[in-house]
């Protein structure tokens, strides 16, 4: 709780935050030259971060939370002069309920490191985020970040039970609690989900957790055609087998792909993935196998034990540069559409979620370039809006010049509203303003 | 301007078949399900659309109006009691289902579709609609989205927010926006937090809802305990080992004396509490898992522990949990089905301090639970013609959910604050928090007039919020 301390104090607080941590550009180089990034604070605790937003607001700086700093390219640039805030002194584990299966955490701790504690009681938070020995559950709330197990395990709000945060004026509020079904008060958990730190700086996080698998299994099919990855994946859902994983790659491979190596004929791959005891996911394993031979599918391949867990860190760590999001239905058609539109991007999509990324060029050609920026303009964004989808923009280098519109498409109906929740929440426009909302 | 002129206006919109306004049409929309309140509407409009639910937000906001969604009326909590009088907006004549894609795991529904109509429909498809509150044959999807609702399977499948894939909705100046059902990184998730947020934000007018993929197989289990501490202690440890059941429900002696007495599903009278675990998933691995719970049955000294065989056998094993609320008719006139939540490892601890309640009181009080998800639902038992008891039942309620908090759990886990809670919120939650929340309700309905007095008390002078 942040009483009404002096401006003295808080500045001595601050003070004493500047010597323990000296202003520095950001975590990376994201600030770069052009940052209007003045300096970076990292706060010992919620109560001295609270002091920090409280004196921005009262200066009418702007305040950039940060987390694992990979995200920092997603959303606007950052151009309102003020101070980074970084979460990486708040990265303690507060309370593992093990027998209760839940875990409150500060925000800065890492989604790696959090798996790490959980494993000592045989338990994890069964989400994926690129880069994880980085990603902060901090960062992953506030950007909604996702990987491959989405389709068994879900998303983060689905595991977010209750918060603690600081508003656009330095006050401390918490949202949900620590049990597993709640309704007191509105859903602000689900509120706080994707909100790009807009509506608070996250200090604490409640999640439930749930056992380790003891066991998983990859099943890859290579297709020479599309048509047969839509006939598979439209069989999924009438099968008996409930996969935790369904992707669908296309394009070139991601650099240094420990997955055998798709054969020249493969126009595109399903990895089917599944988790559980050895003898559920080898029934499982075996049924699609039996299933997807009976469709007419070869190129069969499975890998169970050791070989799984490289190819799911490697299916869920690395940084996309645009995002698409349509109805499952619409996303092969797309894949194929944007496979030939794109030949030297790796593709991946999470398919039975409708979710489909765009790696970097492997060709080695850069991300994001003017020429890129144009074709998403003219044919990558209208292909998206006709299958009814929405195309983000997750990586903005520094110095291009983009609008609102470039990233996240044309304005929302309830731009309005969300823009007057976001108003209450941070009356002065300081939580990285400009960026999202 | 007076209320006929309004009356007049919402006839002229939504044909004077639509809406309701002699006393004696009124009167059964004084309350829902919770009965302490009531207080008659000014009138009761059935709009066929979202258009006609927009116009008569519309009029409803020329006249300064309050406005009270509702379903099906069978929430517990007064969250459809038109506290302020104004105009109840039934929903429940949009009641089509508009479109069901399996290929996306999809059903597209009107707030009027009943809970169990969706999953009727979707019979023979391997599909179904996961929230199973006990209320679902008459409950309306609209509701369950409103309060959250949960239910027995909620335990493994989650609440109604985690089946929201979109809403369509009417906000409070009148507006008709959507969000979902695709997923949008550039817009704040609108639907899920007006999910359970009990009318309060918007009018919802069509529902995305996710369905779920049946499992392969199933286990269910009915077993007896010699004490409801060695049940909840049972439950306690099944979730310790990592087992998350489809369903694990607790029901004591005096619940089970009122089924038997009713259904006869054939539990013994000597146990004091029952256990109905149900497992479920790939066929293959649920033996093993079966025999695990069984073993820790046994270890809190389960004396007999039913397996069904067949489906029959699967329903009669329910019967008794399915049946429970509807046989308390024969235990007393009138109950309080209460609704608190604790950490599931304080479940032995929760159930001795609603004993001792019941004994400082003087009250009865029957229990069941959705004890996986540490969700206890007593249920305290009185005549209203003894004022003296209903006096104490509503003590005992309140010491109910002050123990909830003080397990650091939480008030209501499924059935919502409505008027009834209200004035625990300040005891659940800190003046900041309460603010978080009226900065929500503030953007949605800036005049307050949707469903006003539920879910959150008033701000304290000088509390105002941001803007």
């Amino acid at each position: 709780m942040i009483s009404p301390a002096s401006a003295e104090l808080r500045e001595n607080v601050l003070q004493a935050l500047r010597q323990a941590a000296p202003a520095s550009k950001g975590p990376k180089s994201p600030a770069g030259p052009i940052s209007p990034v003045t300096e970076t604070l990292t706060p010992a605790d919620a109560t001295v971060l609270a002091a920090a937003v409280r004196q921005a607001y009262e200066r009418r700086q702007a305040v950039y939370p940060v987390g694992g700093g990979t995200s920092l390219h997603y959303g606007l640039p950052r151009t309102k002069p003020g101070i980074a805030l970084s979460l990486a002194a708040l990265n303690r584990v507060l309370e593992h309920a093990a027998d209760d299966l839940t875990v409150t955490v500060e925000a800065g701790i890492t989604l790696a490191a959090l798996n790490r504690r959980l494993a000592e009681k045989q338990q994890r938070l069964p989400i994926d985020a690129p880069e994880p020995e980085k990603a902060t559950l901090g960062g992953i709330i506030a950007t909604n970040a996702c990987g491959p197990r989405r389709h068994g395990h879900g998303t983060i709000g689905d595991y977010l039970i209750g918060f603690r945060a600081i508003d656009g004026r330095g006050e401390a509020y918490r949202g949900g609690g620590k049990v597993v079904k709640n309704v007191a008060g509105y859903n602000l958990p689900r509120l706080m989900v994707g909100s790009l730190g807009t509506l608070g700086v996250i200090t604490e996080a409640t999640f439930m957790v749930r056992p380790l698998p003891a066991y998983a299994a990859l099943v890859i099919c290579d297709m020479p055609g599309f048509e047969q990855a839509e006939i598979l994946l439209a069989g999924l859902g009438r099968s008996p087998v409930s996969p935790v994983i369904v992707e669908l790659l296309a394009g070139p491979a991601r650099p240094e792909c420990p997955a055998p190596t798709r054969p020249a004929s493969s126009a595109a791959r399903l990895v089917i993935g599944f988790e559980g005891t050895s003898i559920e996911v080898q029934a499982m394993a075996g049924a699609l196998c039996d299933e997807w031979k009976a469709a007419g599918a070869d190129g069969l391949t499975t890998i169970a034990g050791a070989g799984v867990r490289s190819i799911l860190t490697w299916l869920s760590a690395s940084p996309a540069i645009v995002q698409i999001n349509v109805l499952p239905s619409r996303l092969v058609g797309l894949v194929e559409q944007f496979a030939k539109l794109l030949p030297a991007c790796p593709l991946q999509a999470h398919a039975s979620s409708g979710m489909m990324r765009i790696y970097p060029p492997a060709d080695g050609s850069g991300g994001v370039t003017d020429r890129f920026v144009e074709l998403i303009r003219i044919t990558l964004r209208p292909l998206t809006a006709a299958a009814g989808g929405h195309l983000t923009m997750l990586e903005v280098p520094d110095g291009m010049e983009l609008s609102a519109a470039d990233l996240w498409g044309p304005p929302r109906a309830a731009a309005a509203l969300m823009g007057a929740i976001r108003q209450r929440f941070d009356p002065a426009g300081i939580l990285n303003p400009g960026r999202f909302l | 301007m007076a209320i006929s002129d309004m009356i007049r206006k919402l006839r002229a919109a939504l044909r004077p078949e639509n809406v309701l306004s002699a006393p004696s049409e009124l009167a059964v929309y004084d309350c829902d399900a919770f009965t302490v309140e009531r207080r008659m509407p000014a009138a009761v409009v059935f709009p066929r659309s979202a258009q006609q639910v927009a116009e008569a937000v519309c009029i409803c906001a020329d006249f300064g109006c309050p406005i009270v969604p509702r379903g099906a009326g069978t929430g517990l909590a007064g969250g459809c009691t038109p506290l302020a009088g104004g105009v109840v907006l039934m929903l429940t004549r949009m009641n089509r289902i508009l479109e069901i894609r399996l290929r996306d795991a999809l059903a597209l529904v009107e707030p009027g579709v009943l809970n169990l109509q969706l999953t009727q429909a979707l019979a023979g498809t391997g599909y179904h609609f996961a929230p199973d509150p006990s209320s679902q044959g008459t409950a309306t999807i609209g509701g369950n989205v409103a309060t959250n609702a949960g239910g027995p399977h909620t335990l493994k499948y989650g609440v109604t927010v985690n089946h929201v894939a979109g809403l369509e909705m009417v906000l409070a100046d009148g507006s008709i926006v959507e969000f979902g059902p695709v997923e949008d990184p550039a817009a704040l998730d609108l639907a899920r937090t007006v999910c359970g947020s009990e009318g309060t934000l918007a009018i919802v007018t069509k529902i995305w809802a996710r369905l779920t993929r049946l499992p392969q197989g199933c286990r269910t289990v009915r077993a007896t305990f010699a004490s409801i501490d060695d049940a909840s202690q049972a439950v306690s440890r099944i979730i310790a080992a990592g087992i998350v059941p489809a369903a694990l429900e607790l029901m004591d002696r005096g619940i089970l004396d009122a089924v038997e007495d009713a259904f006869s599903p054939g539990v013994s009278r000597e146990a004091a509490a029952v256990l109905v675990i149900e497992l479920d998933g790939v066929e293959a691995g649920l033996d093993a898992l079966l025999e695990q719970v069984t073993a820790i049955c046994h270890d809190w000294h389960a004396a007999e522990i039913l397996q069904a065989k067949t489906a029959a056998e699967r329903e009669l094993l329910w019967k008794c949990r399915k049946m429970a609320v509807g046989a308390v008719g024969r235990l007393s006139p009138c109950y309080v089905l209460q609704d608190g939540v604790v950490p599931r490892t304080l479940l032995p601890r929760v159930f001795r301090r609603i004993h001792e309640i019941a004994a400082e009181y003087k009250v009865r009080i029957v229990n069941v639970a959705h004890a996986g998800d540490g969700n206890v639902h007593p249920i305290l038992l009185f005549d209203p013609r003894d004022r003296e008891l209903a006096k104490r039942v509503q003590a005992a309620s309140r010491a109910v959910l002050e123990e909830c908090i003080a397990c650091g759990g939480s008030i209501t886990a499924e059935h919502g604050v409505g008027v009834e809670k209200i004035a625990f919120m300040e005891k659940l939650f800190g003046p900041a928090d309460l603010r978080a929340m009226h900065n929500v309700r503030q953007a949605f309905d800036p005049a307050g007039r949707l469903n006003p007095g539920k879910k959150l008390p008033a701000l304290a002078a000088g509390q105002g919020g941001a803007a």
